[in-house]
């Protein structure tokens, strides 16, 4: 009987220790000691008359209903709406101002995590089974991707950067990328490789292709020699019609092409050694890559041996195409180029046989080569790669890391995949791109963003695109023969190299077009990038003008401000007054040599311009000019008006009058 | 036996205090080239940058010194946003007022147009916190 009361003593004990055990857990919770001290940092700089208010004790949260999430961050992160705290220690500091209200929103939409856990490991930390982690920093942007698809997202620099990457790299050539779709060729059709380049620069160029052109989006696929001489072999088997030719080594002809290589600008898209354009490839060795033969015929007409290039076709007679070719080859010699190399590897390559044809044609699958370029008899062979839709909600534990030893990330994952895809082991088949940290790390923002989380339809930013103008007939024929919109867009399709001719039709004079087509000058000498001169004839340079006249247009810009064209001389100075005195216009635009030139110079910009055009532009420069640098003044309709009719006056500068 | 022992422990003493003393001059080193490095910009200050880059270095430099290409072509010169002790004269509303409003209206040259029908106010925001990173690079 005495046992059984003992045992009952301790037992009750027990019970008690057990039920003190609940209570002291929960008053040592870690959130409430973040929380006590966060009330003290309040209480101080309450002293100092910042309105930063003590929280209650309790568990803070944030419920989205539409994205499904609950969020207790807040219940340590105690200042995150409250500027004030901005240079307060974490966790109390203010969140950076960002475009989105916090409190509704919330917080793992954006950064991941576990946002039910009321623990620091728990809500941050890599655990087990939880396959959201927390994102890095770095990564971070990635999330502004889930709802804003397509184009330039505002403050998301880095994922930006990154889709603008995975366009420009091809990766849609072999992957399947939502919101990538397949806009033109990636590389050059390699119908008639074989008439165009040399041996041992084909040679070379499949071994190492950074070698010659340091800019090309053509990735290295590590090939062994053996591997690059049959895939050689292939490829010069693919012959064009194109004439032999040899060029002339006339210093006389040889000038005349250097004047016409100038005067039409070609270094505007084509680079030497570095220095030009970016659009084109660089031409500094292009002598050692191209036969004579093959060069005449393309710059003849180069549609007709690549019918999507977007090189414009200059009209050029016969003599002058001879005279360019031929400062082409003596100019941009390749010295590496070597003839007894040459003839030494030509000696190497495989005898042309229906084996080594094949094996050629096998190698040429294998790699993927279709995923970027064309040829003919390769139609419809082409192997691709792992299709990326929802990638950025991979668990990492599915993933394969192979012989590499990195954190078990998702991000970690994707950063080795895109920087070195060889590393994870043998026999894979993406080529290395040669991407640096800092663009591998924006790539796979743009990846990350790719996930499979359900967003309701009224989170997603939809973009408003103006509907596509597709010019048929003989302007349409002018726009694919001079290639207009690989620099100019026309209602959101085209470049962004030169300005949008959407409305040019309401913006500049016919005149002056017509005047510019034939002899194109840069408004800005500041640019680079200038217009070529194309050699348009004046049928060709009606028809522009005419069309630009009748389509290219926007309605609510009348065209003249002034009746008779003419303002009075009192508004005129006016608008001088204020153009120097009051708005500074001098800062960035020149009158007669004198001011800034960040703007184009306004010397005879009435006989350019519509003066309507320049009294709306005034009025709000970004409507039609989205990052325009022009200060939008908010002028009233007066002092444009005044603006307006000076510069209507200013006469034509003394060269541009000739 | 204890004559081995005491040369042994005289080494250890010594490179003991010889890697102390490597060990605290590379500190130094580090203390004394920190402010050298790139500053880590935060998500406000980053896309300051982006703006500032955009919008005023090619009067105020990339820098912040004043330098930008068109800088020499006004009369008065910009200002050095890079001098942190000028820079301190002036809070961050005033920052933030002088952007948005322009010189003209603040009692400054007409040059310095005013941005706030260009830039949103957040976008104003994000300037004034990237000014705040500009040092001299001298």
């Amino acid at each position: 009987m005495r046992r059984l009361a003992l045992l009952f003593c301790i037992s009750s004990f027990m019970l008690l220790a057990v039920y003190a055990v609940a209570p002291l857990r929960d008053y040592f919770q870690e959130w409430k000691r973040y929380q006590k001290s966060y009330n003290r940092v309040a209480d101080e700089e309450f002293r100092q008359n910042i309105p930063v208010r003590p929280t209650p004790i309790g568990i803070r949260q944030i419920w989205n209903r539409d994205l499904d999430t609950v969020d207790r961050c807040v219940t340590c992160h105690l200042g995150v709406d409250n500027r004030f705290l901005r240079d307060a220690p974490h966790p109390f500091r203010a969140h950076p101002v960002t475009p989105h209200k916090i409190g509704e929103t919330g917080c793992t939409v954006c950064h991941r995590g576990q946002g039910a856990a009321t623990t620091v490991r728990g809500a941050h930390g890599r655990l087990r089974w939880w396959e959201d982690p927390m994102l890095p920093s770095q990564y971070l942007q990635s999330s502004c991707g889930q709802c804003h698809g397509g184009a330039a997202v505002p403050e998301a620099w880095v994922l930006n950067a990154g889709r603008e990457r995975i366009e420009k790299s091809g990766c849609v050539g072999c992957h399947k990328i939502p919101g990538f779709s397949r806009r033109g060729p990636i590389g050059p059709d390699l119908d008639g490789i074989g008439s165009k380049v040399r041996p041992l620069w084909l040679f070379r160029w499949l071994k190492n292709p950074k070698d010659y052109l340091e800019r090309t989006s053509m990735p290295d696929f590590q090939l062994a020699d053996e591997e690059a001489r049959l895939l050689t072999a292939f490829l010069l088997s693919q012959k064009a019609p194109v004439p032999e030719a040899t060029v002339s080594s006339d210093r006389a002809v040889i000038e005349a092409g250097q004047l016409l290589y100038r005067q039409a600008r070609c270094i505007s898209c084509h680079a030497q050694g570095g220095r030009g354009g970016t659009f084109g490839p660089d031409l500094g060795k292009v002598g050692g890559k191209v036969r004579p033969g093959w060069l005449e015929s393309w710059l003849r007409d180069p549609k007709a041996l690549f019918p999507q290039t977007r090189m414009p076709q200059f009209s050029l007679p016969e003599k002058d195409i001879r005279a360019v070719a031929a400062y082409i080859e003596s100019e941009f010699a390749d010295p590496a180029m070597d003839d007894p190399q040459e003839q030494e590897l030509v000696r190497s390559l495989p005898p042309l046989s229906r084996e080594s044809l094949a094996a050629g044609q096998n190698l040429y699958r294998r790699l993927g080569c279709g995923g970027c370029h064309r040829l003919k008899q390769m139609d419809g062979q082409i192997e691709f790669g792992p299709d990326l839709t929802g990638i950025g909600s991979k668990d990492a534990d599915r993933l394969d890391f192979g012989n590499l030893r990195l954190q078990r990330d998702l991000w970690s994952w994707l950063f080795a995949k895109v920087k070195t895809p060889r590393a994870f082991g043998k026999n894979l088949k993406m080529p290395n791109f040669g991407f640096s940290d800092e663009q591998s790390r924006e790539i796979v923002v743009a990846l990350l963003s790719l996930s499979d989380k359900k967003i309701p339809s009224r989170y997603l930013a939809s973009e408003e695109k103006p509907s596509p103008l597709h010019p048929q007939g003989n302007f349409g024929k002018l726009l694919k023969k001079y290639e207009c919109l690989s620099c100019h867009t026309i209602r959101g399709e085209g470049g962004k190299l030169a300005p949008d001719l959407s409305i040019i039709g309401s913006q500049a004079r016919p005149q002056w077009i017509a005047s510019y087509f034939r002899l194109p000058y840069s408004l800005r000498p500041i640019l680079t990038e200038r217009m070529p001169l194309l050699g348009m004839s004046d049928q060709e340079i009606s028809t522009a003008a005419g069309y630009f006249q009748t389509v290219l247009l926007e309605d609510s810009v009348p065209q003249e401000l002034f009746p008779q064209g003419r303002p009075d001389a009192p508004e005129a100075a006016r608008g001088k007054e204020l153009y120097f005195n009051k708005y500074g216009c001098q800062a960035c635009h020149q009158v007669q040599t004198a001011g800034g030139y960040v703007g184009p110079p306004l010397d005879g910009v009435g006989g350019r311009l519509f003066s309507g055009y320049m009294f709306a532009y005034l009025k709000n420069p970004q409507k039609f000019k989205a990052a325009v640098l022009e200060p939008n003044y908010h002028l009233n309709d007066s002092d444009a008006r005044a603006l307006t009719a000076y510069l209507v006056s200013l006469p034509a500068a003394a060269q541009e009058k000739k | 036996m204890r004559r081995g022992l005491l040369p042994l422990l005289a080494s250890v003493v010594v490179s003991a205090a010889v890697l102390w003393l490597v060990g605290r001059s590379e500190a130094d080193d580090t203390k004394s080239s920190a402010p050298q490095q790139e500053l880590v910009l935060n998500y406000e200050q980053s896309n300051g940058k982006k703006l500032f880059e955009h919008y005023c270095a090619v009067c105020h430099g990339v820098s912040g010194e004043g330098d930008g290409f068109n800088a020499f072509n006004l009369n008065p010169k910009p200002r050095n946003l890079a001098d942190r002790e000028a820079m301190k004269n002036f809070s961050d509303q005033q920052l933030f007022d002088v952007i948005s409003q322009g010189g003209a209206e603040r009692g400054k040259s007409n040059l310095m147009p005013p941005w706030g029908h260009t830039v949103n106010e957040r976008q104003i925001r994000y300037l004034v916190a990237y000014l705040r990173t500009l040092r001299e690079s001298k």
